[in-house]
C-alpha cells in the first residue's frame, strides 16, 4: 500500500554538565564522540547547544560552576541509553538527564541545523548567600526593634 | 503527600483535624508539619478580623480578594520550560519550595506541569532543592 511508508521516530534532548574547567577542544571531542553514537544508532542529531558556564543552584561535583551542555536529536528508543552509557563513561560529565519531546516525527522531514553557542546567563549572586551564611531570619520571623527606653 | 495524614492522628481530639492539617501548611511558613496545631491557627486571630465576611457568606469562598487566573491559561503562548530559570523561580518560595496552585492561582493541569518542571529543573541544578538551613 504505502511502499514510502515515513519513518516516525522519537525526538528528545539531552542536557549533560562538564565540570567547568574543561577546556574548549575536550568539549568538542565529547560533542563528536555522541554524535557519533547517535549516528551509529540510526539516529540523527539536530543540533548541540553550548549553553557556556553558569552558576549551578548547589555545588556539583564539588564545583559551583558547570558548562551545560543541550543536544537534541531523533531516533529510536533504544537511542537514548546508549547515549547515556557513554555519557557515564567521561568523566568530566557529572550531571545529565533526558527528556523525550516529541512523538512520531518524521526521520527525515526533520533538518540538521547548525550548533549553537550561547552566551551563559551571568547573573551577579550575592556572595553571601552563595556559601549559606544568611542574615535575613526565616520567614515568618520578624525581629523586634531593640527596646532601649526602658528605665 | 503527608499532609493529610498528619491532621488525623496527632489531632485526634477535634473533628476538624482535617481542616487543620490543609489550612495550617502555608500561612506558617513552612509550617506544614505541625498538624495538631492546625486549630490553634484559628483562634490566634488569622480569621477574626474576617469573620464577620465569612459567616454571612455561609461557607465555600471565603469572598476577599480576586480569584488568580491561571498565568498559562491566559498566555496561549506561554509554556512552561523546565531549562528557564526565571520563569520556573516565580513559583518557588525563597526556602526552595514549591507554591501551591492555591496561591500561585495555576489550574491543575498547569500546575502538574509546573511541579514536574520544577523536578526536572532540580536534578540539572538549575534550580535548588533547598536554601539555606542544610
Amino acid at each position: 500500500m504505502a511502499e514510502t511508508a515515513k519513518r516516525l521516530v522519537r525526538e528528545y534532548e539531552t542536557i549533560y554538565l562538564l565540570k567547568s574547567e574543561t577546556p574548549d577542544d575536550q568539549v568538542d571531542e565529547i560533542k563528536e564522540r555522541l554524535r557519533g553514537v547517535v549516528t551509529r544508532e540510526g539516529g540523527k542529531v539536530i543540533r548541540f547547544t553550548n549553553q557556556g558556564k553558569r552558576k549551578t543552584a548547589f555545588p556539583v561535583a564539588k564545583n559551583a560552576k558547570a558548562l551545560y551542555m543541550h543536544c537534541l536529536y531523533v531516533g529510536k528508543p533504544g537511542i537514548v541509553g546508549e547515549f547515556e552509557r557513554n555519557l557515564r563513561m567521561i568523566d568530566v560529565v557529572t550531571k545529565y538527564q533526558s527528556v523525550v519531546l516529541a512523538d512520531g516525527v518524521d526521520f527525515d522531514a526533520r533538518q540538521v541545523e547548525a550548533d549553537v553557542k550561547v552566551a551563559p546567563v551571568e547573573e551577579e549572586a550575592k556572595p553571601r548567600e552563595e556559601r549559606g551564611e544568611f542574615e535575613s531570619a526565616p520567614e515568618g520571623f520578624e525581629p523586634e526593634a531593640p527596646e532601649t527606653e526602658e528605665a | 503527600m503527608a499532609r493529610p495524614d498528619m491532621g488525623g492522628p496527632k489531632s485526634g481530639g477535634f473533628g476538624g483535624g482535617r481542616f487543620g492539617g490543609g489550612g495550617g501548611g502555608y500561612g506558617g511558613g513552612g509550617g506544614g508539619g505541625y498538624g495538631g496545631r492546625g486549630g490553634d491557627r484559628e483562634e490566634r486571630g488569622d480569621r477574626g478580623d474576617r469573620g464577620d465576611r465569612g459567616g454571612e457568606e455561609g461557607g465555600g469562598r471565603r469572598g476577599f480578594g480576586r480569584r488568580k487566573v491561571c498565568r498559562f491559561c491566559a498566555d496561549k503562548n506561554l509554556k512552561v520550560d523546565y531549562k528557564d530559570q526565571q520563569q520556573l523561580k516565580y513559583f518557588l518560595t525563597e526556602r526552595g519550595k514549591i507554591i501551591p496552585r492555591r496561591i500561585s492561582g495555576n489550574c491543575a493541569k498547569h500546575q502538574r506541569e509546573v511541579a514536574t518542571a520544577v523536578k526536572r529543573g532540580r536534578m540539572l541544578a538549575i534550580l535548588p532543592y533547598t536554601v539555606g538551613q542544610m
